[in-house]
C-alpha cells in the first residue's frame, strides 16, 4: 500500500487544491512539498491561479520600485479600501460559483439593501437600519437560491430575472431618487478608520478570512465543492443538495447586502442607482483568480487575487494618468486570458 | 456445513436471507418494468443478475437501494418488512450502491469521496461542523488498503484517477461502513482486463468478509467466474433462480433470450 508511504506528500499536494498555500501549515504538512505543488500545479484552474498570483506580485514590486507614490502606504490602505466593497461581494460570489453557479442580482440586492437600511435609519436609526438591509440580503438571496434549487430555474435566468424584479421594485417606490440627507451615524460609520484602514476595509478583510475558514474547514463548505462537483452523487450520498444550494445564495445576498450597506455609510445618501457593475465585476474577479465557472473547484484566494489585480490595475491606471475608459477593455482581456488559457491547459490534459 | 468456509457451500446454510423481496412490481406510467419480483440473497453470497437491455434489472436495483419505491410488493431486511424511501434509508439497514456511473465528485479528492455524507468532525454544529480531516485521513488509508484499492494518496483528486482506482474507490466507499450488502451495476464495463481482474479481487475480498454482493452484468465469464447464483430477467419477470456450478453459459443464454423457459 502506498497510500500510506506517500501520505505526507500528498496530504501536502491536497491542501494545495483548493489553490490556498497557506492551508498546508495548518494541515501540518511538509511545507517545501507544499511549495512543489504550488509550482506543479494539479488542475488547470490551479495554474491560472498560480499564474495570475504571480503575475500580481510582480506588477506589485514593479509599481513599488518604480513609483514612490504607489508604495507610500496611504496609497496601499486606499486599495484595499477601493476593492472592499466589490471585494466582499466577490467571496460570496466565490461560494455561489464553487457550488456551480452564479448570482447577476448581487449589485441591485446590494442597491436595495443600502437603500432600506437609509430608510429605516431614518424613523429607528442606524443599527436597526443595517439589521434590516442585512435581512433584505439573506432573504433575497434565499429566493434566489430556491427558485435554482426547488424549482431548478439556472441560475443566469433566475438571478437575472430577481435582479429585474428587485431594480424594478425599488426604482419605483423611490422613483429612482437617492434617500438623504441621513443620519449622521452613518458618516461616522463610514469615516471611522484605525490608523488608516476603514470601516468597509476591515469588514472586507474580515469576509476574506470568515469565508476561508467556512471554505475549508467546515461540513457547509465541504458540501459546497461537493454539490458544485456533482449534484446527482451529492444527493446519492445524503448530502441535503437543495439546503445547502439556498445557504450559498443566502450567504451571497448577505455579502451583497453588506457591501450596499458599506456605500450608504461612506456615500452618505442611499443609492438605488448603485452596484450596477458590481454584479460582472465580482464574477470577473473569481475568474481571474483562476476558479472555473464549471464548479466543485477554487478557493477564497481566487476572489482575493482576483480582486487585488482589478483594483491595483486601476490603481496603476490613476497613478500614470491612463484614461479610466480602457478599464474594461483591460478586465475583459484578463478574463478572456484566464478562462482560454485554463481551457486549454484542460485540453492538452483530456 | 455451518462452518465450511469455503464458499460455494457456505450458501447451503440459508438461515434468514439477509434480504428477500416479495412480488416486487414497477409501472412507469403504464409500463410494466418490473413484475412480481422474487429475489433472496444471503450472507456472504455473490449472486448475479442477468438479462437484455430493457429487462428490468437496474429497475430492480434502484428499488433495492432506496432510489425508487416499488409499485407493489414488499422487501424484507432479516426477515422484517421494510421500506426505503431514499437511498439514505437503505444505507441505514446496511445496503450500499455502487452506481453504474459511479457517482464520484471528481474535482474532490479520493478522502472527501469516501466521506462524503458521513463526515468525521472535531466539533458538531450543524452546516458549521468542524471536518477532522486528520481522523478521516486515517480511517481512509486504512479502508483502502484493507480492500485492497491502490491509489496513490487520499488527497489526490478523484479526476487525477484511472478508471480501475476510481471504481475501486466507489467500492470502498461503498464498503467501508459496515455495509452488510453491496449493489453493484456494471462495476467493470468500463475496465481493461487487468482492472476488471482486480476488481473481481474486492468482490471475492467482500464476501470472505461476509458481505453479500448482488452483482448486475452483461459479462457471462464474470458471472459464472464469481456468482454463486443467478437470476435472470427478462421482460420485467424474474424467469429463472440458478445455482451457478448446476448450471453452464447455454442455459443462461437460453432463459436471456427466451429460447428457455
Ligand atoms: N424512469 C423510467 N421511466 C419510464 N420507463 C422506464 C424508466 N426506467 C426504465 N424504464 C423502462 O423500464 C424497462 C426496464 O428498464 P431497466 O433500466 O430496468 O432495464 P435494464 O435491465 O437495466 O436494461 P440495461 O441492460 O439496458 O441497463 C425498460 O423498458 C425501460 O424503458
Ligand atoms: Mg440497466
Amino acid at each position: 500500500m502506498n497510500v500510506v508511504a506517500n501520505g505526507a506528500l500528498a496530504r501536502a499536494r491536497g491542501a494545495n487544491r483548493r489553490g490556498s498555500t497557506s492551508a498546508v501549515a495548518l494541515e501540518g504538512a511538509d511545507i517545501p512539498v507544499a511549495i512543489l505543488g504550488f509550482l506543479k500545479p494539479k488542475t488547470p484552474a490551479m495554474a491560472v491561479q498560480r499564474a495570475m498570483l504571480l503575475l500580481l506580485v510582480v506588477a506589485v514590486i514593479g509599481l513599488a520600485i518604480a513609483n514612490p507614490v504607489f508604495r507610500s502606504p496611504a496609497n496601499l490602505l486606499n486599495i484595499i479600501q477601493q476593492a472592499s466593497m466589490v471585494g466582499v461581494i466577490a467571496c460570496g460570489m466565490q461560494l455561489m460559483i464553487i457550488s456551480g453557479g452564479f448570482d447577476l442580482s448581487v449589485g441591485a440586492t446590494a442597491a436595495a439593501a443600502g437603500c432600506l437600511a437609509a430608510y429605516v435609519s431614518l424613523q429607528m436609526g442606524v443599527p436597526v437600519g443595517i439589521v434590516a438591509g442585512l435581512v433584505l440580503g439573506v432573504a433575497i438571496g434565499s429566493v434566489n437560491g430556491s427558485i435554482i434549487s426547488k424549482i431548478g430555474v439556472n441560475p443566469f435566468v433566475a438571478t437575472f430575472g430577481t435582479q429585474a424584479v428587485i431594480t424594478g421594485v425599488m426604482f419605483a417606490m423611490t422613483n429612482a431618487r437617492p434617500i438623504a440627507p441621513l443620519p449622521e451615524a452613518w458618516r461616522e460609520l463610514g469615516f471611522y478608520n484605525i490608523g488608516g484602514l476603514t470601516t468597509s476595509s476591515m469588514v472586507f478583510l474580515a469576509t476574506i478570512f470568515a469565508m476561508y475558514l467556512l471554505l475549508r474547514f467546515t461540513l457547509f463548505g465541504q458540501h459546497i465543492y461537493a454539490v458544485g462537483s456533482n449534484k446527482i452523487a451529492s444527493r446519492r450520498s445524503g448530502v441535503r443538495v437543495d439546503p445547502v444550494i439556498i445557504a450559498v445564495y443566502a450567504v451571497g445576498g448577505l455579502t451583497a447586502a453588506i457591501a450596499g450597506i458599506l456605500l450608504t455609510s461612506i456615500a452618505g445618501i442611499g443609492s438605488p442607482q448603485a452596484g450596477t457593475t458590481w454584479a460582472l465585476l465580482s464574477i470577473a474577479a473569481v475568474v481571474i483568480g483562476g476558479t472555473p465557472l464549471s464548479g466543485g473547484a477554487g478557493g477564497i484566494s481566487s476572489a482575493v487575487i482576483g480582486i487585488f489585480a482589478l483594483t491595483v490595475l486601476n490603481n496603476a491606471m490613476t497613478l500614470y494618468s491612463i484614461s479610466a475608459f480602457w478599464q474594461p477593455a483591460f478586465m475583459g482581456a484578463a478574463v478572456l486570458i484566464a478562462v482560454g488559457y485554463e481551457a486549454s491547459r484542460r485540453r492538452r490534459k483530456a | 456445513m455451518l462452518q465450511a468456509p469455503s464458499h460455494k457451500s457456505a450458501k447451503v446454510v440459508r438461515l434468514t436471507p439477509l434480504l428477500s423481496t416479495s412480488g416486487i412490481s414497477k409501472n412507469y406510467d403504464g409500463v410494466h418494468a418490473l413484475q412480481d419480483a422474487n429475489f433472496h440473497i444471503a450472507p456472504g453470497e455473490i449472486v448475479a443478475i442477468m438479462g437484455d437491455n430493457g429487462a428490468g434489472k437496474s429497475t430492480f436495483v434502484k428499488i433495492l437501494s432506496g432510489a425508487h419505491p416499488a409499485s407493489a410488493g414488499s422487501v424484507e431486511v432479516d426477515g422484517l418488512v421494510t421500506s426505503f424511501k431514499s437511498p439514505n434509508d437503505a444505507r441505514r439497514a446496511g445496503i450500499e450502491t455502487v452506481y453504474q456511473d459511479l457517482s464520484l465528485a471528481e474535482d474532490l479528492d479520493v478522502l472527501s469521496n469516501l466521506f462524503l455524507g458521513r463526515e468525521e468532525f472535531h466539533v458538531r454544529f450543524g452546516g458549521l461542523s468542524i471536518l477532522n480531516r486528520r481522523k478521516m485521513a486515517a480511517r481512509a488509508a486504512d479502508l483502502l488498503g484493507e480492500i485492497g484499492v491502490n491509489v496513490p494518496g487520499v488527497h489526490d483528486l478523484v479526476s487525477g484517477l484511472s478508471g480501475g482506482q476510481r471504481q475501486g474507490v466507489a467500492i470502498a466507499r461503498a464498503a467501508g461502513w459496515g455495509s452488510r450488502l453491496i449493489i453493484m451495476d456494471e462495476p467493470t464495463a468500463a475496465l481493461g482486463l487487468q482492472e476488471t481482474a482486480h476488481v473481481h479481487d474486492i468482490i471475492r475480498g467482500l464476501r470472505d468478509r461476509g458481505v453479500a454482493v448482488l452483482l448486475v452484468s452483461h459479462n457471462m465469464k464474470q458471472v459464472l467466474e464469481l456468482s454463486d447464483r443467478v437470476y435472470v430477467f427478462r421482460r420485467g419477470r424474474i424467469v429463472c433462480n440458478l445455482t451457478t456450478n448446476k448450471t453452464g453459459a447455454d442455459e443462461i443464454i437460453g432463459f436471456i433470450t427466451g429460447a428457455r423457459d
